[in-house]
């Protein structure tokens, strides 16, 4: 039931780099899809706390690195939304997508909060209300429109690699 | 103790409990920040945008190209309006001109009369390419395709030939990182050009729009007045276009008026820029 170990760094490579430099070129820059707080609430929820961890922490830094901003911090605030949006992992109604996409919209807000809140512990400004409403709140809407492809996508993955020899994390 | 018996929590349980899992990653991430802070990663992330910075440019130009013909149908009844609200510009412009080539020649023989040196006009202009925005639209931050090999820094000011975009906050070999004017943590000295006692500061919006404060109540400002960056505090030298006021809101019990800044630039659209290097503001 795990995933090799290469799976993740390239679907979130891709990811990120999507979120990083097509969408702002699309015009998208105020709010964009968080396709890899997408991607690690989805697989948090098909495959659980043990597998999206990592996930997260891959995806994290990859964030990290092509926003520039403190190492470790995505990481850190992705780390905590995987683990709170594998409560979906034991759901009966986990393979429905409805579910996935509920738990991405709060998935991209949780993450919002938190990244902010890392950032103000790092002496940054941060203006509450304002970057709710026009960033983390529209971002999370475009995150789970996004959500249905990237469920639908990883669920094939998952399904191609569930009788895979594990590789262990 | 307790660090110990984690640890052997998770190498001796072939499947530790997820709350073991998620303290090991939470522990790895802090460890990561730590490490960063302590700056030990620059070199390996250094290394890897060297690697990644084509590759994020070329993403970034085929969106380009892609929005540029997904946009090119919707944008016919705009271009007649633009292209009549240009031409209507060509007009001013001219006159503008005209009237600045007086000013020069005024300016010219009022400098020798004093016999100031003329200030060294020389600024050394780096132009570059933004090849991306901060991955999670919080930060503000724009990275663009030249770094401390193209002999940037922080703190030199980016602009474009329109106006001001921001500055450089920190750069790698190859890449440098943008705080933009309209984001919230961004503050530039500024004042009304025409009016050198109409000074405020110009802050970004969490919606992107500019907003000059703390202009004194004393001072005229009207609608159309252009803002200019003050030089005042040294961050940014004097006189870089920021925008055009839009809206004056003053009021009786306030000690001070504020204005909301149309930008000359537009923050949504930017992909040429120029850095000046020639600037570098004073360490205080």
């Amino acid at each position: 039931m795990k995933t090799p170990w290469w799976i993740a760094p390239c679907l979130l490579f891709v990811a990120a780099l999507l979120q990083a430099a097509f969408f702002p070129a699309l015009g998208l820059v105020r709010a964009r899809p968080e396709l890899v707080v997408t991607a690690v609430a989805i697989w948090a929820v098909l495959r659980g706390v043990r597998e999206a961890l990592p996930w997260a922490f891959i995806g994290g830094l990859l964030l990290d690195l092509f926003s520039q901003g403190p190492f470790g911090t995505a990481a850190l605030a992705l780390v905590i939304v995987a683990f709170c949006s594998s409560v979906g992992e034991a759901s009966v109604f986990r393979t429905n997508f409805l579910l996935p996409t509920v738990i991405v919209f709060w998935a991209s807000v949780l993450y919002g909060v938190i990244y902010l809140f890392l950032l103000r512990t790092h002496q940054m400004p941060v203006d509450w209300i304002g970057t709710l409403r026009h960033s983390v709140v529209p971002s999370a809407l475009l995150s789970t429109a996004c959500a249905p492809i990237v469920y639908w996508l990883l669920s094939r993955v998952e399904r191609k690699t569930r009788s895979i020899v594990p590789v262990e994390w | 103790m307790r660090a110990g018996s984690a640890l052997r929590a998770i190498t001796n349980s072939a499947s530790p409990s997820p709350l073991v899992w998620l303290a090991l990653f939470v522990a790895l991430s802090i460890g990561v920040t730590l490490a960063d802070s302590q700056r030990l990663l620059d070199v390996p992330r250094d290394l890897v945008m060297r690697l990644l910075a084509p590759v994020q440019s070329g993403v970034n130009r085929v969106g380009n190209t892609l929005r540029g013909v997904t946009s090119g149908w919707n944008e016919v009844g705009q271009l007649r309006e633009e292209n009549a609200a240009l031409r209507r510009t060509v007009e001013e412009l001219l006159q503008e001109t005209v009237n600045l080539r007086a000013a020069e020649l005024e300016n010219r023989e009022l400098r020798d009369q004093l016999r100031y040196a003329r200030a060294n006009p020389s600024r050394t202009l780096v132009p570059a390419e933004v090849i991306g925005l901060d991955s999670s639209a919080l930060l503000g931050y724009a990275v663009i395709n030249r770094g401390a090999e193209a002999g940037l820094q922080a703190g030199m000011t980016v602009q474009t030939t329109g106006g001001l975009i921001g500055r450089v906050v920190s750069n790698t070999a190859t890449t440098s990182r943008i705080l933009l004017a309209n984001h919230p943590s961004s503050a530039v000295n500024a004042r009304i050009q025409n009016n050198p006692g109409a000074t405020g500061q110009v802050l970004g919006q969490p919606d992107g729009r500019l907003v000059m404060r703390y202009i004194p109540q004393a001072e005229l400002v009207k609608v159309n007045d252009v803002v200019v960056t003050s030089g005042l505090g040294g961050a940014f030298p004097a006189n870089v276009p920021i925008g055009r006021v839009a809206h004056v809101e003053v009021r009786d019990v306030e000690l001070f008026q504020r204005a909301v800044i149309e930008p000359f630039v537009n923050f949504d659209k930017l992909r040429q820029v120029i850095v000046d290097t020639g600037f570098v503001p004073p360490r205080l």
